[in-house]
């Protein structure tokens, strides 16, 4: 098993960049086996020859010419395939620009700032908060109020520091 | 600035991303840098140089189809050269023999022509590569010398993991070590008459 993973890392070491060094270990390794030298020697030897490159057969100079010819009738082929979907998007595109358009000339005004909210519509909104509550505390009958008091006060409590702070803050 | 410096100075990937934006002369380009290194790629698997031009084509074409797909940030060769082998695979299997047909002929030690093979065959590096190793073997020791990638880009290539390659790689040196050793061992021993002239010797 050692030895097979020796053997493994000689053979890696081939592949690394620039033909990196055996590591150490697989180094001793090598050193104190014979099997493992002469299988170092022969890889070494198997790597140089196939760095020699084959005589490859080359291709005639047809070949260019019949690949761009089939190359180019693929590409006339799809062109009209992907027209009426550029077509399609740009329609659609076009649509959408034209909705957004016409609902932002159409929509109703914005309101206004708030600093033109009249302050007496402020004033009936936090009386009308403070009736609620009070009216609250009136009218639910106690058996339901009873377990929910402490709560009730908290709320009533912050109601009616909202409605201070509102009536402060109006000028 | 002649084709050739033009050609020199934009890379694989460049020439992709201008084809994906719809330039045909951009693609024209790698077909001129690779049609070559894909024919002889082919020619390995399928002999017959009709067939390897075939499969050249087809691959230029998927390739062209599929630019799209390409991610530009990767190199384009391993990329290419995954087409080409899924292109030999395809004609390969669509050329297989049917089971009602004989089996390949095995090869006849007595024929001369056969002994003249295996003569040619102990000089050649390659040629007993290509005879004795698995196709798997073959192609990634071809990516690796003839192409010079590196393993990520052959387990691009071949759809394989990285430490999936390096086993391929270990292999097939192992492999070649030993037949060319054995071919060596052979090459020493003293030539037996050929059969035929030894039966020519006979009244």
């Amino acid at each position: 098993m050692k030895k097979l993973l020796t053997k493994f890392k000689l053979s890696n070491a081939l592949d690394r960049e620039g033909g990196g060094p055996v590591p150490d270990s697989a180094q001793e390794n090598v050193g104190a086996c014979a099997e493992l030298r002469d299988f170092a020697e022969r890889t070494a030897a198997v790597h140089r020859a196939l760095r020699r490159r084959p005589d490859v057969a080359a291709a005639d100079g047809t070949l260019h010419d019949s690949i761009m010819r089939v190359v180019r009738a693929s590409a006339a082929e799809s062109a009209p395939r992907r027209a009426p979907a550029r077509l399609g998007f740009a329609m659609g595109a076009a649509a959408a620009v034209a909705a957004i358009g016409i609902w932002l000339a159409e929509r109703p005004a914005a309101p206004s700032a708030p600093a033109a909210v009249s302050h007496a519509q402020t004033f009936a909104a936090a009386q009308a908060v403070l009736d609620m509550g009070g009216e609250l505390s009136r009218t639910v009958p106690s058996a339901v109020v009873a377990p929910l008091s402490n709560e009730w006060a908290c709320v009533d409590h912050d109601i009616r520091d909202t409605t201070r702070f509102v009536l402060a803050v109006l000028p | 600035m002649d084709a050739d410096d033009e050609l020199k100075t934009e890379t694989d990937e460049e020439l992709a991303r201008q084809t994906q934006g719809g330039s045909l002369a951009a693609f024209e380009k790698l077909v001129v840098r690779y049609e070559q290194r894909v024919f002889a790629f082919a020619m390995q698997w399928r002999r017959n140089p009709t067939d390897a031009r075939e499969v050249t084509q087809d691959t230029f074409v998927r390739a062209f189809q599929a630019i799209s797909q390409l991610n530009c940030r990767l190199a384009f060769a391993p990329w290419l050269f995954a087409i080409a082998r899924r292109k030999c695979i395809d004609s390969f299997r669509a050329q297989r023999p049917m089971n009602d047909e004989p089996p390949p002929e095995q090869p006849d030690f007595n024929d001369p022509a056969e002994l003249l093979a295996r003569e040619e065959d102990r000089q050649d590096t390659w040629r007993i590569a290509r005879r004795h190793l698995p196709d798997t073997q073959f192609q990634a020791i071809w990516l690796r010398y003839v192409e010079e990638m590196n393993v990520p880009d052959i387990a691009r290539a071949m759809g394989k993991t990285q430490i999936a390659v390096r086993v391929i790689l270990f292999r097939a040196r192992q492999a070649l070590a030993t037949k060319l050793d054995r071919a060596g061992r052979e090459a020493r021993r003293e030539p037996a008459p050929l059969p035929s002239l030894a039966r020519g010797g006979n009244p």
